[in-house]
């Protein structure tokens, strides 16, 4: 069994596992409030995806700074403060640019500050070996792989729920309009967090079959 | 006599019309539904039940008080962040000095059972369609006790779902979300509309 | 020794899948044969199309999970025909297709296909149909009218008593025509007789059990007579509630799935009372006039509890009597 490349794969996407292989919402199950109730349109989960990468990247390097030098209880405290604070920063830029949106988002948009992905880096980048860069790599990648998504799941409800992309009429002969409702976020992110495992566990087979062909 | 009917009928419509996690998907993450056992929920539904309680219990005449000053709510997102910091800052210190037993718990528990979005999210909900203070607390309490009972609920199906052959990709969260999420469509029948955020 | 854990359906007797969904389609197809003297061809197509999407739908599902199909497991059939039959006539032919596709993507195969689902795959279609087109699942054609089996429908479409009822009115139809189904409604639901000739049959086939659909009849009623919508006495709001939407319908063929209902006979009835009290607590308070779906939605997902605690009160009181009858035999030495 050669699993180097399997290994040199791993290696790899380490710097990436935000973004694909270990995907907030798509396969690890975090922030999952947002991907089930937020992603009725683009415009919102665009919108979100901006708090919630204007909250994360700076709360982790935050974190990742000084999470071994106090107790982990004030840690918790300072942190979602400080993330409460950037939360409300952020919706201040945001609300010029899509100001009925923020309306609509209501109590969507504090409870960024509180998201079960926010909590997960910061206590992983407070605990022994804290490395502010793969603090900020992971963040990056996190925010990114959020926002694909998010985006993504909206980009489907928006389509065929609503007929409409970013708000613009598109032609589709059918409108399933209980796809703006709560239970369909549920459906479509149980399918694609099905969907991204089944296609993470095809590639990882791929690359072990390519260094070990199958002996027939 | 109208007070505490209308007490009663806010927290059974918490519970039920307007569950945290079926309906507005609230504090349903990885971690809160692949808790295994009932008595590990019921603890876990009991301190985000009371902590929703003590919260706003301080935080709504707070907030009454405070109201000519919030702009955009800015002030009211904070204002119930620092009370949350300021409960769990004390049921920290109380449980350490005074009930150790229960502190061996709470250690690794709190942080994610205080800074949760259902506790956030239920009390800004109540706070933004201002609810009196009675209603509040009542729709605080249904709040926990709904978020309780619907993972107690989530448990059992996981119970019956390890009996199912359930394809390979969707073992684990996926089916779980899925079963939320035909629950939720259930529970919508109900409601018939969408809810207030 | 050693013990096998199965999921439902557990089938004693010589009964097999095949048999039990037979007489079930069996009679499916004798209210399809009504639909067609009331609504015309249209009907009939109606039902073609959904039993078609729902079987071929079902039948990729399984080629795509890599199982080797069985060509004697009706019970895509029997959800393609149900999800048929609770629809009006002039349903456009794509929302029945959707439906019966969301009852099989979606609510079947991800739990494990047939035996494994935890909820009623035709209840879900339903209710997404519902959810989805209100305007088009809830209105209904006049029996004996002419509808186009294609395009345009031009025919006047009118509500169901149930609605009625919700709007706190008191319906005017006739109970006799009621009783013979000559009133806008579902196309396969409204045959009260027929549906419940369909119920002692099945009951008389052992296909179902009577400690489901009774009580979950009579919970209905029940809760009906001590607090009527309608304002007049309680005989007539029972009469009305009873007979209006699908609620016979769907005690009949929805809730009796063998499937998604408990093991025991104990925990039947519990479901069945249960079902019968979320209907029409749905109905009283609930955002849709139809509710019976919704209901047994919700329902389902209390099966494996309601199964657990009654295994344990069983084995509780099995316990109790042993005890006493050792004590007994100990008093007698």
């Amino acid at each position: 069994m050669n699993l180097k490349k399997v290994r040199t794969y791993k290696k790899y996407s380490r710097y990436w596992e935000g973004f694909f292989s270990k995907n907030p919402v798509l396969i690890s199950g975090l922030a999952l409030p947002f991907a089930v109730m937020v992603s009725v349109n683009l415009k919102s989960a665009v919108a979100l995806s901006i708090t919630m990468a204007g909250t994360v990247i700076p709360t982790v390097l935050l974190a990742s700074l000084i999470g071994q030098k106090l107790p982990k209880w004030i840690c918790a405290i300072i942190y979602t403060v400080f993330s409460m604070v950037m939360v409300v920063t952020c919706a201040a830029l945001i609300l010029p640019m899509f100001p009925e949106i923020v309306d609509a988002l209501g109590v969507y948009i504090p409870i960024v500050a509180v998201n079960t992905m926010l909590l997960w880096l910061c206590s992983k980048y407070s605990s022994d070996k804290p490395s502010p860069w793969m603090a900020l790599v992971d963040a990056v990648m996190y925010s990114l792989g959020f926002a694909f998504a998010i985006c993504l799941i909206s980009l489907l409800r928006e389509y065929f729920g609503n007929n409409t992309i970013w708000g613009v009429a598109v032609n589709f002969p059918i409108k399933f309009s209980g796809l703006q409702i709560a239970f369909a976020g549920f459906i479509l992110v149980a399918f694609l967090n099905a969907g991204f495992r089944g296609l993470k566990r095809l590639i990882l087979f791929a690359v072990y079959r390519h260094s070990n062909p199958k002996v027939t | 006599m109208d007070l505490l009917s209308e007490f009663l009928v806010t927290i059974l419509v918490a519970i039920v019309m307007q569950n945290a996690v079926f309906t507005r998907a609230f504090g349903f993450t990885k971690g809160t539904i692949s808790i295994n056992k009932p008595r590990k929920i019921i603890f876990f539904g009991s301190t985000i039940t009371g902590v929703m309680l003590a919260t706003a219990i301080i935080a709504w005449p707070l907030n009454y008080w405070l109201r000519e000053y919030n702009r955009q709510n800015a002030l009211r997102y904070l204002l119930y962040i620092g009370c949350l910091c300021i409960i769990f800052v004390a049921v920290h210190l109380v449980t350490k000095y005074f009930v150790p037993k229960l502190h061996f718990y709470y250690r690794t528990m709190l942080p994610f059972a205080v800074f949760n979005s259902a506790v956030l999210g239920s009390l800004l909900i109540a706070a933004g369609e201002g609810y009196g203070y009675l209603k509040t607390l009542g729709f605080a309490i249904g709040s926990g006790v709904g978020y309780t009972l619907a993972l107690l609920l989530i448990h059992e199906g996981k119970k019956r779902i390890h009996l199912s052959q359930v394809p390979r990709s969707f073992r684990g969260l996926p089916i779980m979300i899925l079963y939320i999420g035909i629950f939720s469509l259930a529970i919508y029948g109900l409601i018939g509309h969408q809810l207030p955020t | 020794m050693k013990l096998n854990r199965y999921p439902a359906p557990h089938i004693r007797f010589r009964e097999s899948n095949k048999t039990l969904m037979s007489d079930v389609i069996l009679l499916l197809l004798v209210l399809c044969g009504l639909a067609f003297l009331f609504y015309g061809l249209r009907a009939v197509a109606v039902c073609a199309v959904s039993v078609a999407a729902a079987w071929i739908s079902d039948l990729v599902c399984i080629l795509i999970r890599g199982k080797k199909p069985n060509f004697q497991d009706f019970s895509p059939i029997v959800t393609g025909l149900i999800i048929a039959l609770v629809m009006p006539a002039t349903i456009p032919y794509s929302i029945v297709v959707s439906a019966a596709l969301f009852a099989i993507v979606v609510v079947k195969h991800p739990f494990g296909g047939t035996g494994n689902n935890l909820f009623n795959p035709a209840a879900a279609g339903f209710c997404f149909a519902a959810i989805c087109w209100p305007n088009s699942v809830f209105m209904y054609p006049t029996p004996f009218d002419k509808i186009p089996l294609w395009g345009e429908i031009t025919v006047k479409l009118s509500q169901n008593p149930s609605f009625v009822l919700k709007l706190g009115g008191i319906p005017t139809n006739d109970i006799t025509e009621m009783m013979l189904g000559n009133y806008p409604g579902p196309m396969g639901a409204t045959n009260i007789l027929v549906i419940l000739t369909c119920l002692v049959f099945l009951l008389f086939r052992k296909t179902i059990r009577w400690q489901l659909p009774v009580p979950f009849l009579a919970s209905a009623a029940f809760v009906a007579f001590l607090f009527p919508r309608v304002g007049t006495n309680g005989v007539q709001s029972v009469l009305f509630e009873l007979m209006s939407g699908s609620l016979l319908f769907g005690a009949v063929f929805m809730l009796t799935d063998p499937v998604t209902s408990p093991k025991r006979d104990s925990s039947l009835a519990v479901y069945g009372i249960f079902a019968g009290v979320i209907t029409m607590l749905f109905r009283y308070f609930g955002g849709f006039e139809e509710s019976v779906p919704f209901a047994i939605l919700f329902a389902n997902a209390f099966v494996p509890v309601i199964d657990r605690y009654n295994e344990g009160f069983h084995r509780l009181i099995r316990r109790k009597n042993l005890e006493l009858k050792k004590s007994k035999n100990i008093q007698k030495v």
